[in-house]
Order: structure tokens, then C-alpha cells, then sequence
């Protein structure tokens, strides 16, 4: 479980957010909203431990496997797509790639280089990590953008089915795009449930 | 593993800095005369300075790849050690760009008559002055991630001051075959501290660079 305490967080003067308090309990999804420099990628970024809030309080119990997925693609232009998939997911073997690119309609060679890959193909690749491991705590920036509408739907799908497994799941977008347990509108301060 | 991967997929980050060195090292005797007694006496100066500029250039783009396409967010996110990975990149950086350069510095002090014995400490000690400026440049590098590397490497240029003095007495000695086992041993010692400290800092520099 993770808790949050009065977190605030400003840059330069500015508060991005102010006092907020929510928890995010096993197998709930919370959706982080808000419009453009609202600060929802801030938000997640110090729930995962890469940023530290300016005040507040921030509790995980345990030590949970956790996983960030920003707006950036680590995808290294330079390897090759099984390369790619090999170095995010050490554990998968060339079979397991084979079969996401299936699963995910990624019409690609394994011999090819990702530089070759359009953004969407590199977020699907990217994607296979939340495909091939589980996580107790997800933190994914914007999932969808990008992606078309039926990869979209693999991909709440497989969000719906992590919930289930007890994963805390926590996404950012402008607008409300699954049912969220929580949903913390960074525009109004609402908390709701 | 991961960072040799990467660094030998990137052809250009380990092969540039080698031929640039290589290239600085004919282009010497060819611009002097190649049967000229000045070679041996200004051998060691252009040895140097051409250790500086290849170790400057190979740790320009150390950690900008892995920052601007979000790999160090992830690990951090992942609970990976950020020492740990700077560390990998050091070592990929020393086996395949400073290991190599110090065998072609070794080949050329040879063929230039600078150096006429002690082949082994010749080696050791190219290759352990080459740690220590590239853990200086990579921390550099690390300090202007965001605004471009090449500004924190010249930043740092002072703190391989040092580092160039001792090599220039180390060659000295060498050329005299005054070479200690103490002088390696204190170049050995350096290298490591240097490699332990700066790559600690420069850690610590990439997480604030995160935030």
C-alpha cells in the first residue's frame, strides 16, 4: 500500500500542487488528471521515488517491485527489436517476443533496428514489460498516447487484469480513460472514490 | 553487461576517440621529421595532450542517451542502483576506449624510441592516467547533462591537472628506466580512487539532475 500525506510540490516559486492526501491501497487503479503543466507527470515521478515533494509525507509499505513508465521511450535506436526486448525484459527469451509482438499486432522483425520503428511500435515494445513481469506498483504516464485503438484496448486490458492480481496501478491522463478507485483531478484538487 | 552492449553498438562513442588518437599519433612524427632526435623529447608532451582530448571526447555523450530517453528514470524507478550503473558504464568506457588507447599509445612510444624498455609498466601506466581522466571527464559530463556535456567537461579541466603532472613525471622516469613498483602502485591507488569517488558523484549528480 502507498500513502500520501499533505504532499506538496513547487518549482521556481511556482506550486504545481498543494495538501494532497490520498492512499492507494492493493489492486487499485488511481488516475492522476489534469490538463498541460498541471503537474501529473511530477506527481508520479515522486510517488515512484525519482522526484522528491517539496513537503509531505509519502509512505510504501514493504518494499514493493515498482515500475515508472514516463513520456520518454528507452527504446536504443541502435539494437535491434529482440535486442530491445531482450534488454528490458532480461528475463524473456526470443519465443516470448515472438509472441507479444503477436499479442500486441507489432509487425516487426527481430533483426530489425528500432530506429526503423514508428513511435507507437516503440511504445508497444516498450509496453512488454508490463506484459512479461508483474509489478505491485505501476506508474504509467500517458499509456495510451500514441497507440491505436486496438492496441489500446490490449493495453486496459492487461491494466484490468494486473488490478486483479492486486497490482496499484497509477496513470496520468487529460481525461478519465478507465474506472479509476481514485481519481485526483490536479486542475480542481478533487479527490474522489 | 548491458553497457558493453550498448557502448559497442555505438561505433562511433568507442572507435572515434581510438582513430582519433591513432591519427593524432602518425600525424606527430609526420609533421616533424621522422628521423628527427625531437621526437623522442616532444613524444611525451603530444602523448599527453592527446590522452587528454581522447579521454574528453569519449566521455562526452557518457550519460546523455540513457537521460534524455527516460533508461535512468526507469531504473531508478526499478530500484536499480545508480552507482552501480555508473560503475558499468566506467568499466565499459575503460575496456574498450582506454584499454585499446593504451595499447596504441604503447605501440607508438615504442616505435617513436620513447620508450626502449619496460614495455609492461608502460602499459599500466597509460592505461591507469586514462582511468583517471576519464572518471574526471565523465563526472564532467555528468555535472551538464541538461546543458550540454562538453560545458561541465571543461569545468572539471583543472582537477586532471594533477593527473597530467604525475603522468609527465611517470614518462620522465620511464624514458630514464626509473620506473618503481611504488610509482605504479601510487598510480594504481589513484586510478581506483578516482574511478570509486567519481563515479559516486556523478551518481549522485544524475539523481539531482532527475528531480
Amino acid at each position: 500500500m502507498i500513502a500520501i500525506k499533505n504532499l506538496t510540490y513547487s518549482i521556481n516559486k511556482n506550486t504545481l500542487f498543494s495538501g494532497l492526501t490520498f492512499e492507494g491501497a492493493s489492486g487499485n487503479i488511481l488516475q492522476i488528471l489534469g490538463s498541460n503543466g498541471s503537474g501529473k507527470t511530477t506527481l508520479l515521478k515522486i510517488l515512484s521515488g525519482i522526484t522528491e515533494p517539496s513537503k509531505g509525507d509519502l509512505e510504501i509499505i514493504g518494499s514493493p517491485k515498482k515500475l515508472f513508465l514516463g513520456h520518454k521511450i528507452p527504446i536504443k535506436d541502435y539494437f535491434t527489436n529482440l535486442q530491445n526486448f531482450l534488454s528490458l525484459n532480461p528475463d524473456a527469451s526470443e519465443s516470448n517476443f515472438n509472441q507479444y509482438c503477436e499479442q500486441v499486432n507489432l509487425s516487426t522483425s527481430k533483426t530489425l533496428l528500432s530506429s526503423a520503428l514508428s513511435f507507437g511500435q516503440k511504445k508497444k515494445l516498450l509496453l512488454s514489460k508490463i506484459f512479461l513481469s508483474s509489478y505491485d506498483i505501476l506508474f504509467l504516464d500517458e499509456p495510451f498516447v500514441g497507440l491505436d485503438r486496438e492496441t489500446i484496448g490490449i493495453i486496459k486490458d492487461r491494466i484490468l487484469e494486473m488490478k486483479v492480481n492486486g497490482t496499484t496501478i497509477f496513470l496520468t491522463s487529460h481525461q478519465e480513460v478507465l474506472d479509476g478507485d481514485v481519481v485526483i483531478n490536479l486542475d480542481s484538487g478533487l479527490i474522489t472514490k | 553487461m548491458n553497457e558493453f552492449k550498448k557502448l559497442f553498438q555505438k561505433t562511433r562513442n568507442w572507435l572515434g576517440p581510438i582513430l582519433i588518437f591513432t591519427m593524432v599519433m602518425i600525424a606527430f612524427p609526420l609533421s616533424l621529421n621522422i628521423y628527427s632526435s625531437e621526437l623522442v623529447s616532444s613524444f611525451e608532451s603530444i602523448l599527453v595532450i592527446s590522452l587528454l582530448m581522447t579521454a574528453f571526447i569519449s566521455t562526452e555523450g557518457i550519460f546523455n542517451e540513457d537521460y534524455s530517453d527516460g533508461t535512468f528514470e526507469m531504473y531508478i524507478s526499478e530500484d536499480g542502483s545508480m552507482f552501480q550503473l555508473v560503475l558499468e558504464k566506467f568499466c565499459a568506457n575503460f575496456l574498450m576506449v582506454s584499454l585499446p588507447i593504451a595499447l596504441v599509445g604503447l605501440s607508438f612510444a615504442v616505435a617513436n624510441g620513447a620508450i626502449l624498455e619496460n614495455y609492461l609498466s608502460a602499459l599500466i601506466g597509460i592505461f591507469f592516467v586514462n582511468t583517471i581522466l576519464t572518471s574526471i571527464f565523465a563526472f564532467g559530463s555528468s555535472i551538464s547533462l541538461n546543458k550540454g556535456a562538453i560545458l561541465g567537461i571543461i569545468s572539471v579541466l583543472p582537477f586532471s591537472m594533477p593527473a597530467v603532472i604525475l603522468f609527465g613525471r611517470f614518462l620522465d622516469n620511464l624514458s630514464l628506466d626509473h620506473i618503481s613498483l611504488s610509482f605504479l602502485q601510487l598510480l594504481a591507488g589513484l586510478s581506483i580512487i578516482s574511478f570509486l569517488i567519481f563515479a559516486w558523484l556523478s551518481s549522485k549528480i544524475i539523481k539531482l539532475h532527475l528531480e
